[in-house]
């Protein structure tokens, strides 16, 4: 892609816009290619954009969305005086923060040791093994985990029992929740997540690492200074992607965990909004607390690029 | 015991006998509609139906031509999804909402314009005004809208629910059925600590409960509270948790708990069916919430026999106080009112064509043609699970099984509306052995011969209003209530938010009560 900002010697507008389109025409199949996925953003995620303006509106389904008489910040008052909100707002937070410390550095580590494998058929078969779990869905997932974790029947806590006479309330402590969250998606999506960084290490110019040999690097050394070094712009790129989406926590992952016992860490915006907007069907309440939400990951991309900048690592803009 | 068991035996056999005067297809003229037939869109919760090739859809249009377009939704989340269809701008001309009067979207629609009064069509639906009287029509008004029609409800006279236990451990402990707290206590901790399938394995539970569904799930299940004094709303002029006998049932639930008579993970139950899946799996000794006796009994309880060959059914009585015995039958008290399946609701968008043709097949449905076969399908085609002579089927063969199914056709229509036909609804969970059928019925019988009448709440003008508002503290009682059970939180913990939140939300009830009733005496 073309990065206006480092076009060599622009003397003009003029000329950058002309070379610009000299490289749109130059790689026209590659812009063609990108045609569908556009198409795809723009009816399903800019189309829809629109609907938003119900958080403002007291929404009626003969008037639809447009038609909706206006109310200004009303329902957004109600959300800040909700008591629930701010315990919503704490779990998905602290959530959203324990997955970012947690989650975001596995991918990379497991992108590196997959990387360092030398027999290509086990990495093959390493890599296959651990993109697997991608392919499950959080409902089977969660069955599996509740068939393995409950205090009744699980195999883990028959194991625990026998050896200790006591069981472990996985699924059922507020304690223990965010562990079984972090743990489960790490299960699920870590492996997937090596992907870009694979195709990133996989870039890496192999003179490089002959040359860190020669120089008597050892093996150590040239994961730190060559694999690491030249995968920081995309590690970068991708935890600004994480940080936007920071209130995000996914809602069939919570939700199939979620329990009586454990709602005072488990209720997030995801759950919350599913239960007062669809249950309720509140639409407007809830697109007013989904708007704050999509405002706060917002304000946490244009943080983050900048301290990305700052820190002279690729950015978006 | 047994004197008493032979004539409940005998009063039963007397009622499948009154079951034959009903509606007999084979003596009946079908209708015939000679006219246009006009499609309309129908929007329904219709598990189980078979679109394709349906006879009893092909029947409805040979009855009253109309071609039934049905979108299914999902069952779980049905009410969800209408809404959202419906905020999507597709009304179709005729939709069902499994609820009533109470629903929000269901007032939201009426305010708005979107739904026939159906007073205004009273003139097509002459059957319907005659089946359906003003208690029933009561869960289609919406009280805030001068108590206009918006939904045909669909009801169904008599709740056929019953406590089921497992006769065969109840005869291993020399038990009778429970008949109170304390013997309900007694099975259910026996149940757990007794191994009552001898496999030498801790596998067995006295109890399952669900906490998922309105008013607390089966946490507060009318079968298990009665036993603590605990009465309907409109006899006590109070919700639920605010009467006296409340804190009594949380606080038996704690102790049961805590001595293992309750399925310890029962918390994590995702539908309001589990409670039948672990008691169909053998492993607990009773169950509740929609555990009527007809979903554990009928079909699946030769699921259970294939846990367990010697496995055996037996329906409980709804608890009684604490010092009641089986003695004191005539004073045992069950409050029964006729329960609302949801209404039917027509479009104001649907053209006047399909409006005709919505109040021909709404009517249909309310006459005794149309109630037999939406609800049961037609004989010999659609199900062959009726024994001509008796109407009792004890035992079905693999074929019948597989048929079973395809008689779900009664989310379309309406189940037995009239008392005459809550004969043919206890036909429908006769057990799987003549046994249990006879058990059923007689304490079926049992049960509903001296119940006492009273009204739903739901159909009093303003607590509909008053519920939607409270929505979200109705869903944290239920969390509240399993914290308390399962030891979470303390009883002072959940007495302060009940007594300082909860239940002073809920005080208008009684003005509520009394703008119907009058003063409490």
């Amino acid at each position: 892609m073309l990065d206006l900002r480092t076009t060599k010697n622009p003397r003009g507008l003029g000329e950058r816009i002309g070379n610009a389109l000299t490289y749109v025409v130059k790689m026209r199949y590659l812009y063609l290619m990108c045609i569908p996925g556009l198409i795809y953003l723009f009816i399903f995620h800019y189309m829809p954009m629109y609907g938003v303006i119900i958080a403002f509106k007291d929404f009626s389904y003969t008037k639809g969305i447009v038609g909706s008489k206006w109310l200004g910040f009303s329902y957004f008052a109600r959300v800040f005086s909700t008591k629930d909100f701010f315990a919503c707002f704490k779990n998905s937070i602290v959530l959203s923060l324990l997955r970012l410390a947690i989650n975001t550095p596995i991918p990379i580590l497991l992108a590196l040791m997959v990387n360092e494998i030398g027999n290509m058929a086990y990495k093959r078969i390493a890599q296959t093994v651990m993109y697997l779990p991608h392919f499950i869905s959080w409902v089977a997932i969660a069955g599996i985990t509740i068939t393995f974790l409950s205090e009744t029947e699980g195999l883990v806590n028959l194991m625990i029992k026998r050896a200790t006479g006591r069981t472990v309330p996985f699924l059922s402590s507020a304690g223990m929740f965010r562990g079984l969250i972090i743990s489960t998606s790490i299960w699920k999506e870590a492996g997937w997540g090596t992907i870009i960084y694979l195709a990133a290490l996989s870039g890496i110019n192999p003179e490089l690492y002959e040359a860190a040999t020669i120089d008597g690097a050892n093996r150590f050394q040239k994961v730190w200074y060559i694999s690491l070094t030249g995968i920081a712009s995309t590690i970068s790129i991708l935890l600004i992607l994480n940080i936007g989406s920071i209130m995000n926590n996914g809602f069939e992952q919570i939700y199939m965990f979620q329990n009586p016992l454990n709602i005072a860490t488990s209720e997030v915006f995801e759950t919350y909004i599913y239960k007062v907007g669809l249950k309720n069907t509140e639409f407007s309440y809830s697109t007013a607390v989904g708007l704050f939400k999509s405002v706060v990951n917002a304000v946490f991309v244009i943080i983050a690029n900048r301290g990305a900048r700052a820190l002279g690592q690729a950015t978006f803009y | 015991m047994k004197r008493i068991a032979v004539l409940i035996l005998a009063l039963a056999l007397m009622l499948t006998g009154s079951a034959l005067a009903v509606y007999d297809p084979a003596a009946s003229t079908p209708t015939m509609w000679d006219g246009e037939v006009t499609t309309i869109t129908f929007t329904s919760r219709l598990p189980n139906i078979v679109l394709e090739n349906n006879p009893v859809l092909k029947r409805v249009e040979e009855a009253v031509g109309v071609r039934l377009e049905i979108s299914v939704l999902d069952a779980a989340q049905y009410n969800s999804l209408i809404a959202v269809q419906i905020a999507g701008g597709d009304v179709p001309d005729m939709f069902y909402l499994w609820d009533n009067s109470s629903n929000e979207s269901f007032q939201k629609w009426a305010a708005e314009g979107l739904l026939w009064d159906l007073e205004e069509l009273k003139d097509k639906l002459p059957n319907a005004f005659t089946w359906l009287n003003e208690t029933d029509l009561k869960y289609g008004r919406v009280s805030s809208l001068g108590n206009k029609l918006y939904g045909l409800p669909r009801m169904q006279q008599l709740t056929p629910l019953a406590i089921p236990y497992r006769g065969d451990w109840l005869e291993k402990f020399g038990m009778d059925v429970p008949v109170t707290p304390d013997d309900l206590y007694e099975y259910a901790v026996r149940v757990s600590k007794e191994d009552p399938d001898g496999n030498g394995v801790d596998d067995t539970w006295g109890l399952y409960i669900t906490h998922l569904g309105d008013k607390g799930g089966g946490l507060l299940d009318q079968n298990i509270r009665e036993g603590f004094g605990i009465l309907p709303e409109t006899v006590a002029y109070k919700v639920i948790p605010a009467q006296e006998g409340f804190m009594d049932l949380m606080d038996w639930y704690h102790k049961l708990y805590a001595d293992g008579g309750i399925y310890p993970e029962f918390y994590l139950s995702t539908n309001v069916y589990e409670d039948q899946d672990k008691f169909k799996a053998g492993t607990v000794g009773a169950a509740f919430k929609t555990t009527s006796i007809d979903h554990t009994i009928h079909g699946p309880s030769s699921n259970l026999r294939q846990v367990d060959p010697n496995a055996r059914v037996v329906a409980g009585y709804p608890l009684q106080p604490n010092g009641t015995t089986i003695e004191d039958k005539d004073n045992f008290f069950h409050y029964v009112t006729p329960s609302c399946w949801g209404v039917f609701c027509i479009s104001k968008n649907a053209s006047p064509e399909a409006v005709d043709a919505a109040c021909r097949f709404l009517d249909w449905g309310c006459t005794d043609e149309g109630v037999y076969t939406l609800n049961f399908g037609i004989e010999g085609t659609s199900f062959k699970s009726w024994d001509a002579a008796t109407r009792l089927k004890v035992g079905y063969t693999k074929e019948e099984k597989e048929a079973v199914p395809e008689r779900g056709y009664n989310y379309i229509s309406y189940l037995c509306v009239q008392q005459s036909w809550a004969d043919y609804a206890k036909l429908t969970f006769s057990g799987a052995t003549p046994e249990e059928a006879a058990d059923y019925k007689a304490r079926y019988d049992f049960l509903y011969r001296g119940y006492i009448n009273y009204d739903n709440i739901d159909t009093y003008p303003g607590y509909g209003e008053l519920k939607i508002a409270n929505a979200e503290l109705t869903t944290k009682l239920n969390d509240m209530m399993v914290q308390y059970i399962c030891g979470n939180i303390s009883r002072d913990e959940f007495t302060t938010w009940l007594y300082g939140e909860y239940c002073p939300a809920w005080e208008s009830v009684e003005e509520i009560i009394e703008n119907v009733q009058g003063p409490k005496a």
